[in-house]
């Protein structure tokens, strides 16, 4: 695909989008996003040679990146590591709850939805990995950072933790801020980092 | 896989438990939504109608299997960490058995490659939470003698969200089987919060 096809291709995905929030996963066929998109049948099946099942993954890609771009700019410029991971817990679960496509899948279409949002979400959990890394490197260089294992397998480990949290709070009440700073600063970062 | 009684007296009990081997080895090739009672009864050995006396449908067999599955988990979980001298031994062995547990189950696995839609609805969001409530006690127990009932309950909770996270976001670094990165993850990540510093300094690895 060329430069000047991503914006395109993108818009799309935006097309796709709407068409899922109207219909479904399951009533949405690429002739659907052709028609209201005004791309040719040809160029989607071009951008996305998997056909239906592609575009879907990708119109899910796409709007999970949109979720975890929103998520990292209201973590943006938070004092520490700490509390940047309690942002980042209480938008999301917030961010989750009040999703009103994502609620309604859940409940409509959880077995199409969901194999889209783990196992077939290829690079959702290493992108988390990779936000959280520059953090840890700055507690790092602040001796901070009382874990004897590598920042890169810390924040993997955090990386799984946090959309495990985000998926299923369990017992975790993420909705009060006390507890949200006790999950944080002891279960999630009591190995990690000194002090709380 | 359970083991199908020598005994040729077909009882109630060796029954199930023949349809549940059954319905494991049809779903680890097949998968679940294509299974039928019938090709169950086939694999099991026994006739459509004896099935059906056992198991009004596919559903209850599908439950019978869980409980029978859940049980032998359990066993093989004790037995794993009998002998766990250390917090950190017992949770290492924990997280490997499990892990080897889902590894070496053609059902569960055949679920997860080829048939996620069909598992993951019972593991993640709103489900995925009474998921953890059921687990939690259980990959916590071998734990309760070091830390005590409550924590026991707060570290399985811990472990099973590496598990699952390690079958849903698998990747080279998930694979929780190999008992020298587990035991790393139990002990860098999982350990050291349940011996804060300020209670325990002596116990706090540097």
């Amino acid at each position: 695909m060329s430069e000047a096809e991503l914006p395109a291709r993108e818009r799309v995905l935006e097309v796709a989008y709407t068409c899922v929030e109207r219909s479904g996963l399951t009533r949405t066929s690429v002739e659907d996003v052709a028609r209201e998109s005004g791309v040719s049948r040809a160029t989607l099946y071009r951008w996305f040679p998997g056909g239906r099942d592609e575009l879907l993954r990708e119109t899910v890609g796409f709007e999970v990146a949109r979720f975890f771009g929103r998520l990292a700019e209201a973590a943006y410029g938070a004092p520490d590591f700490a509390t940047m991971l309690e942002e980042v817990l209480v938008f999301a679960h917030r961010a989750v709850r009040e999703h009103a496509l994502l609620q309604r899948m859940l409940v409509e279409e959880p077995e199409l939805l969901l194999p889209l949002l783990t196992t077939e979400s290829h690079n959702v959990r290493p992108v988390i990995a990779e936000y959280l890394l520059p953090y840890l490197e700055v507690e790092a260089r602040a001796g901070r950072v009382r874990t004897d294992a590598d920042l890169a397998a810390t924040a993997d480990y955090l990386s799984r933790m946090i959309l495990s949290l985000i998926s299923s709070p369990g017992h975790w009440d993420l909705e009060d801020p006390t507890v949200v700073a006790e999950l944080v600063r002891t279960e999630l970062l009591g190995a990690v980092l000194h002090g709380g | 896989m359970v083991l199908v009684s020598h005994d040729t007296r077909v009882s109630p009990v060796t029954m199930a438990e023949r349809a549940v081997a059954g319905l494991l080895e049809v779903v680890a090739r097949h998968g679940l939504a294509k299974t039928t009672l019938d090709d169950v009864a086939a694999a099991a050995g026994c006739s459509r109608a004896t099935l059906y006396r056992h198991f009004a449908n596919k559903q209850a067999l599908v439950d019978a299997a869980v409980g029978a599955e859940v049980q032998r988990f359990e066993a093989q979980l004790a037995t794993a960490t009998a002998d766990a001298d250390t917090l950190t031994d017992a949770l290492t062995a924990v997280v490997v058995t499990s892990a080897r547990f889902v590894d070496d189950h053609g059902a569960l696995r055949f679920l997860f490659d080829h048939e996620p839609q069909a598992i993951l609805p019972w593991l993640a969001f709103a489900q995925g939470d009474a998921f953890l409530a059921a687990v939690a006690p259980v990959l916590g127990a071998p734990a309760e003698r070091f830390v005590g009932a409550n924590q026991a309950v707060r570290v399985g909770e811990w472990v099973a969200r590496l598990l699952l996270t390690s079958l849903t976001f698998a990747d080279e670094r998930a694979d929780l089987t190999d008992p020298r990165r587990a035991s790393a993850l139990v002990a860098q990540f999982i350990v050291p919060v349940l011996q804060p510093a300020q209670s325990t300094p002596q116990g706090v690895a540097t």
